[in-house]
């Protein structure tokens, strides 16, 4: 297979997984891209790490907030299926739920497996499901919403930040919308909602939820909203929603921003029009709007590469997945899930019903500082599994290379990352001291005598570069 | 099995009365019940009528020489009340007096004989012989009272005398060995030479069917219990292996310490008494996991079986931070 074939393959599992290795690529590109771009879209067992191993030697966790994310970490590090996870954390940031209110991990927990179940599939049934669920109902106050008292922070948020955007509504929508949802709640909600707020183990532990409706507190008037008349249930309001040109434009775009490009230009642009093409020719699958982006000319011409800012949690599960620091159920995942956390992106913990604000926003002088600390670690750690593999691939090739095949060579094997010529100048000087310290012609360096930790050091010198920091 | 009653609470202070994630229980020979907590590491020392009587190896430290924890897995007395516990982490067994001081240690991480790796199931036969569940070596190893390395058996696999991460352990009253034989969802009996007699249990959800069994116990009848972790149950058979019953739990509040909680906690209480705490759940949540996550009163995360004096059945549950009494 030629180069720009695997560089293709390489901007593809960047943007739709985790990134991946040389080997991992190559073997890949034994199929074409649309193959792999099939087996993305339809994943089979994920051959995540077991979930009875994590629990046996994890105790409980997810009780906590933490830990309760390190479940969701084990897995984002170990799956066969990247897009499925990255879609789950991609709607775990657009429906942004807390651990803070409702002190609940476990439902949190539930909320991510829904995500996940629901990922590829219909949007109006996972705005369907959303609406069902607990810790979302508790997280904008749902459970509050009765007949006569109608509480309109689900409402207003389901219309504005989750499914169609300000300015495509209004005021009377918002209510209306709200008083179909009422009697949407939490099973055991007067109890649950004290221990809730409370933060009470007592007695026994959490206790998790699941949904309750409750017909008599639902208010069966007639309702009005966006310009249609009924007696509304909630059901019926998700069916009127994702029917608006507004709720296509709006999730086509969040996944466009999210997998390809912060920003939107015009040729991005085009792009979103086909996804919400494809959005109502197939019945709001998700699954389509994702084939008809990575299928794109405009992805698939690399127009796209660098112009996206890795999101914290991306860039760590990335690193794991190549370093494989992380292959059994370890006390090491709460200090990697810590890291997210300093980055600015705790799993479980956005800082508001927002969600994270991200591209370039990811970016300010203490997250970087983390940002490059974390990667720089992992890659430079050559006892790690994932490290020492990569290493060992120089073994056996005695040739002479040039520093700046050397620098091909590390960037190939750790994803392909596309280095600009500024950043190539930079490592090609280090290079070069690093030859003169140890006597070599770094013209033609005879790879045999090049310390290992020093092809370490390089890869970890490119994972700080501003390259391999975005997508 | 008759429910009889439910000692602990949650105490995630880790201090006094209550457990926080507990793993095992053992009783010394005045009957007092000795819970190993494995969150905020400590054993506490309480009546059947949940008198909270002490704590010692506590991850604070409560007093002079006192021997912290890592990882502590299983919970044990011989005939001369000395406690020895297991620790996966440390790869040792520490023992104990019955009045909590620290008395001695033994083992080391590896894999060659007297060596651990995971320490997690531990036993002790009517000539104090100890046999300890080499997890992650899928082995059992037979000491002496005083450590001496006797012999061991097992290697991992699936067939018999073989492991595949095992877990609890027990001896009956002819010192008959069972051991949970976790990720092959099996329990295996062997000979107190290692011999092996039969094999309970195949995979599945089914009455005689297990799904990662984490601990085993017998009563004086030979009737064999095992917590089914998997299928949150505990399983009886009769000692031909022949089913007998199972049960999902059935907890009730303690009369003790619980029940002071509500006492001072009414606004709990009283929109508890107005729940339903077996509900229903929907399609996507009717698994053992999700019920019994829903469900206060079922098994959540069992851990270990013990028999009392009086042979009764304590079933201890990590998750639910209580132990089960039934007879």
């Amino acid at each position: 297979m030629s180069k720009p074939e695997i560089e293709l393959m390489a901007h593809l599992i960047r943007n739709a997984g985790f990134g991946e290795t040389e080997p991992e690529l190559l073997a890949r590109c034994k199929n074409s891209y649309t193959d792999n771009l099939e087996f993305l879209l339809n994943p089979g067992d994920p051959e995540v790490m077991p979930q009875d191993i994590i629990l046996r030697m994890n105790g409980s966790l997810d009780e906590g907030p933490g830990t309760g994310a390190s479940d969701w970490m084990y897995r984002m590090v170990t799956t066969k299926n990247p897009l499925e996870e990255k879609l789950t954390l991609f709607f775990h940031g657009l429906f942004a739920v807390a651990y803070s209110k409702g002190n609940q991990a476990r439902s949190q927990l539930n909320q991510i497996d829904t995500f996940r179940r629901f990922a590829f599939g219909s949007f109006k049934d996972l705005l369907l499901e959303l609406s069902k669920d607990p810790a979302m109902i508790f997280w904008l106050d749902n459970n509050e919403n009765v007949s006569g008292n109608v509480n309109e922070n689900y409402g207003r948020e389901l219309l504005e930040l989750f499914a169609m955007g300000v300015g495509n509504y209004n005021e009377e929508d918002v209510k209306e919308c709200s008083r179909a949802f009422t009697g949407w709640t939490i099973y055991n909600m007067e109890y649950m909602r004290v221990k809730a707020i409370k933060d009470s183990f007592s007695p026994f532990g959490r206790i998790a939820w699941h949904f309750e409706y409750r017909d008599h507190e639902h208010d069966h008037g007639e309702k009005t909203f966006l310009g249609e008349k009924g007696k509304f249930n909630g059901e019926d309001i998700i069916d009127i929603i994702v029917r608006q040109p507004a709720t296509a434009r709006f999730i086509c775009q969040r996944l466009f921003q999210f997998f390809a490009c912060d920003k939107v230009d015009l040729k991005g642009a085009d792009v979103i029009s086909e996804m919400v093409r494809n959005y109502y020719e197939s019945g709001y699958q998700i699954r389509s709007v994702m084939r008809a982006l990575f299928s794109s000319d405009y992805f698939k011409s690399l127009a796209t590469e660098n112009c996206r800012v890795r999101n914290p949690v991306e860039l760590v599960v990335g690193a794991l997945r190549i370093s494989e620091s992380i292959s059994t159920p370890s006390p090491a995942i709460t200090s990697k899930l810590d890291t997210t956390n300093f980055m600015g992106q705790g799993l479980l913990r956005p800082p508001s019903v927002e969600g994270w604000h991200e591209a370039e926003e990811w970016i300010d002088s203490g997250s970087l500082v983390e940002r490059v600390n974390f990667v720089a670690k992992e890659f430079r750690d050559s006892s790690q599994p994932g490290i020492k593999k990569l290493l060992d691939s120089f073994i056996g090739h005695n040739q002479n290379i040039s520093s700046q095949d050397l620098i091909d060579r590390c960037t190939s094997l750790i994803g392909y990352v596309n280095l600009e010529s500024k950043t190539k100048e930079s490592l090609l000087k280090h290079i070069e001291r690093k030859c003169i310290d140890l006597d070599l012609n770094s013209k033609q360096i005879d790879i045999s005598q090049l310390p290992q930790e020093f092809i370490a050091e390089l890869f970890s010198l490119i994972s700080i570069t501003p390259e391999y920091q975005m997508a | 099995m008759k429910y009889i009653k439910t000692i602990g609470m949650i105490s995630n202070v880790g201090q006094g009365r209550g457990f926080f994630n507990p793993n095992s229980c053992a009783f010394s020979s005045s009957g007092d019940m000795f819970m190993l907590n494995s969150g905020l590491n400590r054993v506490t020392v309480q009546t059947f009528d949940e008198d909270f009587l002490t704590e010692f190896a506590t991850w604070y430290g409560n007093k002079p020489g006192d021997k912290k924890l890592n990882t502590p897995t299983d919970l044990e007395f011989d005939s001369n009340d000395r406690l020895y516990i297991t620790d996966e982490v440390e790869n040792a067994i520490f023992i104990y007096d019955v009045e909590g001081n620290f008395i001695d240690q033994w083992g080391k991480a590896g894999s060659n004989q007297g060596e651990f790796n995971g320490p997690s199931g531990l036993t002790i036969d009517s000539k104090d012989n100890i046999y300890v569940v080499d997890q992650y070596n899928n082995r059992v190893q037979k000491f002496s009272k005083d450590g001496e390395f006797i012999f061991s058996w097992g290697e991992f696999g699936n067939n018999p005398s073989e492991f595949n991460l095992p877990w609890g352990i027990c001896v009956d009253n002819s010192d008959n060995i069972y051991v949970a034989d976790w990720r092959n969802d099996r329990v295996q009996k062997f000979t107190q030479d290692g011999e092996f007699v039969f094999s309970l249990g195949t995979t599945g959800r089914g009455k005689e069917e297990l799904i990662r069994p984490s601990d085993v116990a017998v009563d004086s009848n030979f009737n064999i219990y095992i917590s089914d972790w998997g299928n949150e149950r505990v399983v009886v058979l009769d000692k031909e292996g022949v089913y007998v019953s199972s049960e999902r739990g059935q907890s009730t509040l303690t009369t003790g310490w619980t029940t002071e909680f509500f006492e001072s906690n009414v606004d709990e209480r009283d929109t508890r008494e107005i729940s339903n705490l077996i509900p229903s759940l929907p399609e996507h949540l009717q698994t053992p996991y999700h019920e019994s996550s829903q469900s206060e009163p079922l098994f959540w995360g069992i851990t270990d079986l013990a028999i009392d004096n009086f042979d009764r059945l304590y079933v201890t549950e990590l998750r639910r931070h209580r132990c089960q009494i039934y007879e």
